[in-house]
């Protein structure tokens, strides 16, 4: 059913309002006692994990946009195309070069590593998603990204398996997703930077993203500078999917789904989704974070990349249902 | 005012195209036509600048398509795929203002592309609950939206294809308006009823090379066009003003 129009922007706003207000008021300590109502002890640690959740949603749905657009395919997000892998695996191997020698990887410099690896990450699918008969089949795509994935996900296991038992444990938690209570303020920022910049190209250049839409050729006629374009997406989702891994580590599925909750609701006109996205994003996190809190698991917290990859799993078979039965071309 | 190709020469893996050379006047409407595999769409490709040439150049009025910049090339050529891409969850007329993306705004200019193409009253229509032939009816319209002053060329690739006969009638007349507003129409097409009602001239193409070219009635030659595909044809005069050539079942 589509919602398109008023009603949808209501429904992601009061979404997203939602999320937040819950995530305040509850949260489930280290120990995995559940805490309800407001509370000014943990007022700092409940904010901080709204605000990372709000920035790595966005910025995961923002990039899981720009991905479906540019390769005009619906299954395509960060995480199936390998990008977060990607920067899963570039993160660990810095990490574990760091710590042979004696050195702590900065924050700060978990972006940037993380970018690389997604970069390449994207390029590796491209180039074996795409054959020169059929272009970059959708299908194709999706098995190469998976194959990506796998690769880097275990060169990530390798690096976590290098570290002595005491170290790996930060990394090996970061490799499950978690929302930081208390994340760097640095990375956090440049997460939101980079949030807000992409945001405001793309809002700027959103007829250029959906004459994408139209075919190569029917959009270089129409004057989109193809190359130019396609090359500012890989780098600006590359990037986002990078910021988002580093914040809260590889997240299932965020990039995948909240796009098209976005479009469902909003319809397809990039001068809708951007913003539509962003906001759908923020507020699937956050809900998925709610979700993880009321949770209970024996020993401690669930995971939240638990949670994204038990409730995007469906979602992307629905997905894929939906492809086979050619409603998507 | 002219469209002149000039020794274009297309290599894509095993297939080579030309040297093509061929000039067409200002306000021609030319059909390229040839057996499946002979290169029409590469040429038409080549003739809108979208596909990249080993050799030779397209020179509209003097200047060469290949060396545009992208908006100059947005404003004086306009193209019309085979198959257009079903863009997702939007609608008709936010397709057709696509049209617009390097060219002044003008909300007439979109009015009047979608009359011409009687997409107008689906214009609030979503393009995934269109059939083919209304989705390429939008693909023209779109294509129509690029009208303006320094519009020289327009490339349709099989625009009848998913049509029926009162549509394919109707894009016959609307390519020939455009063409007497001093536009250069090339059509790539099988359809030689549609291409007897609206084309001036015509290019033969078999396994890309240029095998017939001039103006339409004195190529559509049946003899040339049975040696080209291998069956008999034969003319059919009452069709429309010109003799059409027709395959012999």
């Amino acid at each position: 059913m589509m919602l398109r129009g008023r009603v949808g922007w209501a429904v992601l706003c009061v979404a997203l309002a939602a999320g937040v207000c819950a995530r305040l008021m509850i949260s489930r300590g280290l120990d995995g006692v559940l805490a309800f109502g407001w509370s000014t002890d943990a007022a700092a640690w409940r904010i901080g994990a709204v605000a990372s959740a709000v920035v790595a949603g966005a910025a995961l749905s923002l990039s899981g946009l720009l991905l479906q657009g540019m390769l005009r395919n619906p299954l395509a997000s960060p995480f199936v195309l390998g990008l977060s892998g990607g920067a899963q695996a570039a993160v660990a191997i810095a990490f574990v070069l760091s710590w042979k020698v004696g050195a702590v990887l900065p924050s700060t410099m978990q972006i940037p590593v993380g970018w690389l690896g997604a970069v390449t990450a994207l390029l590796l699918c491209v180039a074996f998603g795409h054959s020169r008969e059929r272009g970059l089949d959708p299908i194709s795509l999706v098995l190469s990204g998976v194959v990506v994935a796998a690769m880097a996900g275990s060169v990530a296991a390798l690096c976590e398996w290098m570290l002595p038992p005491g170290e790996r444990m930060g990394l090996a938690a970061w490799s499950l997703g978690r929302i930081p209570e208390a994340p760097d303020r640095g990375p956090l920022w440049v997460c939101v930077a980079m949030l807000i910049g992409t945001m405001a190209l793309f809002q700027w250049k959103s007829s250029t993203l959906d004459a994408l839409q139209l075919g190569d050729d029917e959009a270089r006629s129409v004057g989109v500078h193809l190359s130019a374009t396609r090359w500012s997406i890989v780098l600006l989702a590359s990037a986002l999917a990078a910021g988002a891994t580093s914040l809260c580590g590889p997240l299932a599925f965020v990039g995948l789904v909240a796009p098209h909750m976005a479009r469902s609701m909003l319809g397809g006109s990039h001068r809708r989704t951007v913003l539509g996205s962003v906001i759908a994003g923020a507020a699937l996190l956050v809900l998925a974070d709610v979700a993880r809190s009321l949770i209970p698991v024996e020993g401690g917290r669930l995971p939240i990349g638990v949670v994204c990859a038990l409730a995007g799993g469906p979602a992307f078979l629905l997905l894929l249902r939906r492809g086979a039965a050619g409603v998507w071309r | 005012m002219s469209v002149r190709l000039q020794a274009i020469e297309v290599g894509i893996g095993a297939f080579r195209l030309g040297p093509v050379d061929v000039e067409v006047p200002a306000g021609s409407v030319t059909a390229l036509v040839g057996p499946n595999g002979s290169g029409k769409t590469t040429l038409l490709r080549a003739v809108a600048g979208l596909q990249r040439v080993s050799g030779g150049t397209v020179a509209v009025d003097g200047t060469s398509v290949h060396g545009m910049r992208h908006a100059e090339r947005a404003a004086r050529v306009a193209f019309v795929a085979q198959r257009p891409a079903v863009p997702a969850a939007m609608r008709v007329r936010e397709v057709v203002q696509l049209g617009r993306l390097r060219l002044v705004s003008d909300g007439d200019a979109v009015q009047r592309a979608m009359q011409a193409t009687g997409v107008d009253s689906m214009q609030h229509a979503w393009m995934e609950h269109l059939s083919e032939g209304q989705r390429h009816r939008v693909a023209v319209a779109r294509a129509l939206a690029q009208r303006n002053p320094a519009l020289r060329m327009l490339a349709v690739d099989e625009p009848t294809a998913s049509l029926d006969p009162a549509w394919a009638a109707s894009l016959a007349r609307l390519l020939r308006a455009l063409a007497e507003e001093g536009v250069s129409v090339f059509v790539a097409t099988h359809d030689f009823a549609f291409a007897a009602a609206c084309c001036t001239h015509a290019v033969l193409l078999d396994g890309g090379r240029v095998v017939g070219a001039g103006e339409f009635a004195a190529v559509m030659q049946p003899e040339a066009l049975a040696g080209m595909f291998g069956v008999p044809f034969a003319r059919v005069q009452g069709v429309c003003q010109q003799p059409v050539t027709l395959p012999v079942w």
